[in-house]
């Protein structure tokens, strides 16, 4: 039985692994076949910011491996408005379509999932 | 209780705060204690009473902010639907 | 002779890759490559420069029926032609890291 499973993704890339690991549940998640969805918030849109380059610090490039979501069934990519515009971020930073969400629809987002985690 | 919102450090508040529906709890654990110092709005909530204890608050909680002991955060996580940990 | 590999088997450093070497790596599985495992090998490099990250198997069926079509885009297929486990022979073979999931 399918869950509804929403990453709530609010911290920026390299600062830690934790970008990275997030990552790998999504992608064990889509494989096996969840109701995913990802949520990007705060300093976790700085994720999505496009002509990200991990090479140069030795690393992986965390904007491009999220773009692989879709190669694995993840195509419900949301971020927050508000974070976005208190960032100074818009579409045009971003390496993938995501769809805006205010907070209201935000909290009907969460409301509707049987799992949230990070 | 819709949505149990697990709290571990007082920066992860922001986070939490927008996204509140009035029908959710709000624990707060760790260090996310300190937030108990002053009003909350948004949700019903709580403090891990250990936690506020190890670090001297217990005379500094808010009024409107309950106490909750490990075995009332094992019921808090039964009886909601979900749970959400912040952290920052 | 063969770069240096990890005790599974993949490269540790991925620019060691040259065709010989994958030729040396699908002989030590049991494979002799053909032009249909060179399709397959180019398009999971192709999907690793794409996103930073070995296909597993089902985003591998996936994009090689995307660029290959609906006969080639199958678990079936490509268990022909990497038996076993197609998704971590094929990222071996072309010199990528193992997948994630490895499912």
């Amino acid at each position: 039985m399918a869950k509804r499973i929403l990453f709530l993704l609010n911290r920026a890339p390299y600062g830690s692994s934790y970008a990275l690991e997030a990552i790998e549940s999504i992608l064990v998640a889509g494989v096996f076949d969840q109701e995913v969805s990802v949520l990007f918030t705060g300093a976790g849109l700085y994720q999505l910011l496009s002509e990200q380059d991990g090479g140069a610090i030795g690393g992986r490039t965390v904007g491009k491996m999220l773009g692989a979501l879709p190669e694995y069934g993840v195509t419900e990519l949301f971020a927050c408005r508000p974070s976005a515009e208190r960032l100074g971020l818009t579409d045009a930073n971003l390496c993938l379509p995501v769809t805006w969400l205010d907070y209201a629809e935000q909290r009907r987002l969460i409301g509707r999932q049987d799992v949230v985690t990070g | 209780m819709a949505t149990l919102h697990l709290v571990n450090k007082p920066a992860a508040w922001e986070g939490c705060h927008p996204l509140l529906d009035a029908q959710d709890a709000v624990l707060l654990i760790e260090d996310g204690v300190y937030l108990a110092q002053q009003a909350l709005s948004g949700a019903t909530f709580y403090a891990l009473e250990p936690d506020i204890r190890a670090r001297g608050l217990s005379q500094r909680i808010h009024t409107n902010i309950r106490p909750a002991s490990f075995d009332d955060f094992v019921g808090l996580v039964e009886g909601c639907q979900r749970v959400v940990t912040w952290s920052a | 002779m063969l770069p240096e590999t990890d005790k599974d088997g993949y490269l540790r450093n991925l620019d060691d890759w040259s065709p010989a070497v994958a030729e040396e790596i699908a002989q030590q599985s049991g494979i002799a490559l053909t032009a249909a495992h060179w399709q397959v090998i180019e398009l999971a490099q192709a999907f690793y420069r794409a996103y930073d990250l070995s296909p597993d198997m089902r985003p591998l069926v996936k994009w090689v029926r995307a660029k290959l079509g609906e006969e080639k885009g199958s678990s079936l297929y490509l268990l022909k032609l990497f038996p076993g486990s197609p998704a971590r022979l094929a990222a071996k073979i072309a010199g990528l890291p193992r997948p994630p999931n490895c499912l």
